[in-house]
């Protein structure tokens, strides 16, 4: 029955989806107000089915409806609630049916705001949404990613789910990750549907906020795969440039070039060829993301095999390519900037740099994820990419980007920006000299931490020397106290000091990097039976005792070391390992599994695992991993300084006018619409 | 053309420049790591001073294991060639006798091969390699 609801809603969905395109490219064509309102209706009612696809699965999952294989495989009675939930997402199928459900229900909203509103791009908009909302829905019809297949027999109780993913990232990881993914379809929505309406007038607010909204959750979901992997796996680290990982650093990768232009596009009407190029790269990478993890192409530890789904959604990722790369082409001229660039030194320089900077990152990350699949298509023996080659080729543009977002606060728009540069570059210059030579004293020589450390100041220093001196003034002209200036001054510009605290964060997400790699120290595995004890950088780790523990469906034992600095202060680990009597191999061998213990702190994080042979003699792992904290933290920073652009001012406008450092002023409205009006009719 | 768009341009140059010459210095030496199966590598000098991954069945006699799961030594095994190799490391839990296995590392001068890297093939429907994430739903190449 719930099997029956689901499918045929998703079903009828695909037949709405198809027919809400018809509909809005007649309703286009025809100028016809009945027909848009008839797409607007089409993309509630799409929402409607597959919210009542996605309802029907939920259901199944929660109450362990076994005749669907989906749920079997998946849940058990004893899983817990917050895993059968997740569940949902666990496989192909489902994980299909939460994007497009994601879609729909972003495109609701999208149709829904603009309602009111006459334009033929709106329409058009909803048409493309439509299609990848029914693109997608298609998919569930193919083999491998029906979630409502019926199970060849009934049983008493489902699979369960694998013991490595009953883990809280499983419950937060892949929704974060998908509403990015999701949400990078509405600016594409809107790019096409103004490119091919020729409205290019109204499309870049919206285009605004919806890319902010994807670039949070999805740099959002990026930190959680990490945190999880971190706190998971045994291979001792947070990446691995694995390539489902990277592909979902690419549209994140072309996004932030996409933000950026859209500052410039917003303040001088510059980079509009840029913005259009990065929305339509940014949601092809998404659906890349998706092939890459589907398709079974590249052997990661993520993948599912190969399937028909992953040639379905490659198909659809050449023509989308096709497509857009032919529309941004044929609408070049109309994407023309308003002002030429000035100022190389300057703003303009700037964001021209990072976003070379960003497309560079993006393409060697994809060609070492694509290197081995190419290598197979020419007949070459296969190989694997090195981590060597990433850090190699993708470190030093980070750094790169890291001394632009320094020096960002420092960069205006115009003629004169080389001199403003220099002017307030000297002092970071100074602090920076300082915390170098500083760190040499600490014992800090490796050079790239040295480079960090560096370049971190830069930043640190520009961007409060920027916030003081601007409060400065406020607090000069307007006379008002240092904690209400400096309140008032953040309150008047959330876009320029939101950006700030994001880079302010990046720096510390780069600091926790440099530190967990260039200083990490490892220990071979070592055979510690209680009383023993080995070094591991500074610490001495020794080993106390190893007991037996038991689990709601697992047996185990646990290791309790204790690790003393060199200081003398201590703190205890307690590697787990885990034996599933469920998850066995065909030979009927218990899979054993790791469970890894941390104990973090400001200065450094401490990583163990063990691993027991069938004597019972265990061996431990212990890494330690300086600063790891502060890539949390940074990344948290970020998060809340995307947020704080996201907010309104709380302040009335009013009060808040004052020249500060601000780059130079804006172009009005109207005289941007007049002129783009003037070219639309030419 | 203004002196700006030359500046743009000249300036857009060296950049390239710069991550054309990134781009040949990660690529030289040791970037990829071939795939091989004990069969295509005995014998054959192209790969004797290169890190690997080599793929094969574990012999199913001589197969030592060391203590608490930190190494081990066995014969890896293909179709006409085999391969003594002492792995140090985590032993995963799938490595058994006749089992498949992949390890990276290198050759040494005794013709041993020395490898840090161990991965399983996933003998199970729903686990894969000591890595492994998400289930996978067949057994997959690696």
């Amino acid at each position: 029955m719930t099997a029956n609801i689901g499918s045929y809603s998703l079903c009828a969905a695909i037949l709405v989806a198809a027919m809400t395109l018809l509909v809005s490219l007649a309703g286009v064509r025809f100028s016809s107000q009945e027909l848009r309102r008839t797409a607007r209706r089409g993309i509630y009612l799409l929402t409607g089915l597959l919210s009542l696809s996605s309802a029907a699965l939920l259901y199944a999952d929660i109450t362990g409806d076994f005749s669907i294989e989906y749920v079997w495989e998946y849940t058990e009675k004893a899983l817990p609630l917050g895993y059968k939930i997740a569940a949902f997402w666990a496989g192909q199928g489902g994980s299909i049916l939460l994007w497009a459900w994601m879609v729909a229900v972003m495109a609701t909203i999208f149709v829904f705001v603009n309602r009111k509103k006459d334009g033929d791009e709106y329409t058009m908009s909803a048409g493309i949404l439509a299609l990848v909302i029914g693109l997608f829905s298609a998919l569930m019809m193919l083999q491998g990613a029906d979630p409502f297949a019926p199970a060849e027999r009934v049983l008493e109780d489902g699979h369960g789910m694998n013991p490595m993913l009953q883990n809280i990232g499983m419950i937060v990881h892949p929704p974060i990750l998908f509403l990015g993914y999701a949400a990078y379809t509405i600016p594409f929505a809107l790019l096409v549907g103004a490119l091919l309406t020729r409205r290019l007038d109204n499309w870049l607010p919206q285009t605004r906020l919806w890319s902010l909204l994807a670039w949070l959750f999805l740099g959002a979901g990026i930190l959680v795969g990490s945190w999880w992997a971190y706190v998971e796996l045994n291979f001792g680290g947070y990446w691995a440039w694995d390539p489902v990982e990277n592909a979902s650093l690419l549209p994140w990768l072309t996004g932030t070039a996409l933000l950026h232009s859209l500052i410039a596009h917003r303040q001088r009407g510059t980079f509009k060829r840029w913005t259009a190029a990065m929305i339509a790269t940014s949601f092809l990478l998404c659906i890349f993301a998706a092939y890459i993890t589907r398709g079974g192409v590249v052997s990661s530890v993520h993948g599912f095999e190969k399937s028909q789904v992953g040639t379905a959604i490659f198909a659809t990722f050449i023509v989308g390519i096709l497509f857009s790369a032919g529309l941004i082409a044929v609408r070049w001229v109309a994407l023309k900037g308003e002002r030429p660039l000035e100022g190389l030194v300057g703003r303009d320089g700037g964001f021209m740099a990072g976003n070379i900077i960003f497309v560079a990152m993006m393409l060697f990350t994809l060609l070492g994820t694509l290197y081995p699949v190419l290598c197979e298509f020419f007949g070459q023996p296969r190989v694997e990419i090195s981590k060597s080659f990433y850090n190699k080729a993708v470190l030093p543009l980070g750094l790169g980007m890291l001394a632009l977002m320094a020096l960002a606060p420092l960069l205006v728009y115009g003629k004169s920006a080389a001199n403003r540069l220099l002017h307030g570059v000297a002092l970071p210059l100074m602090a920076a000299g300082v915390v170098v030579v500083a760190l040499a004293l600490m014992g800090v020589q490796e050079i790239w931490a040295l480079a960090v450390g560096v370049v971190a100041s830069v930043l640190l220093v520009a961007l409060i020397t920027d916030l003081i001196s601007a409060a400065w003034s406020r607090f000069d002209k307007l006379g008002e106290s240092a904690p209400k200036a400096v309140f008032r001054l953040i309150d008047s510009n959330h876009r320029r000091y939101g950006g700030h605290l994001v880079h302010a964060g990046v720096a510390l997400l780069v600091i926790g990097i440099a530190g967990s790699s260039v200083y990490r120290t490892e220990s071979e595995p070592k055979v510690l039976r209680p009383g023993e004890s080995m070094q591991v950088g500074s610490f001495k780790i020794t080993a106390k005792s190893v007991d037996e523990i038991k689990g709601p469906n697992y047996a185990g034992l646990q290791g309790t070391l204790v690790a003393t600095s060199a200081t003398g202060q201590q703190a205890e680990l307690l590697p787990q390992v885990h034996w599933y009597p469920k998850f066995t191999d065909r030979d009927g061998n218990v899979q054993q599994v790791s469970k890894v213990s941390i104990h973090p702190s400001w200065r450094q994080d401490l990583w163990a695992v063990m691993a027991a042979d069938e004597h019972g003699v265990c061996s431990f792992r212990v890494l330690v991993f300086p600063l790891m904290a502060w890539i949390w933290v940074g990344g948290i920073v970020m998060g809340l300084g995307t947020i704080f652009c996201l907010t309104p001012r709380l302040t009335r406008a009013a009060e808040a006018t004052i020249v500060d450092s601000a780059p130079a002023p804006v172009q009005k409205p109207r005289q941007r619409q007049a002129a783009t009006a003037a070219r639309q009719v030419a | 053309m203004s002196r700006a768009t030359v500046k743009y341009i000249a300036a857009g140059a060296v950049l390239l420049a710069a991550v054309g010459y990134l781009a040949y210095a990660s690529m030289k030496g040791g970037w990829a790591s071939y795939h091989v199966s004990v069969d295509e590598f005995v014998g054959n000098s192209k790969f004797q001073n290169q890190r690997v991954r080599l793929a094969g069945n574990v012999a199913a006699e001589g197969l030592v294991s060391n203590p608490g799961r930190t190494g081990a030594q066995f014969t890896l095994v293909g179709q006409t060639q085999h391969m003594p190799v002492v792995y140090k490391g985590v032993v995963p839990d799938m490595f058994k006798p006749g089992g498949e296995v992949v390890v990276e590392g290198r050759l040494d001068k005794d013709g041993v091969f020395r490898a840090d890297v161990m991965m399983t093939k996933c003998a199970s429907k729903y686990e894969s390699d000591e890595h492994g994430h998400k289930p996978q739903k067949q057994e997959k190449p690696s």
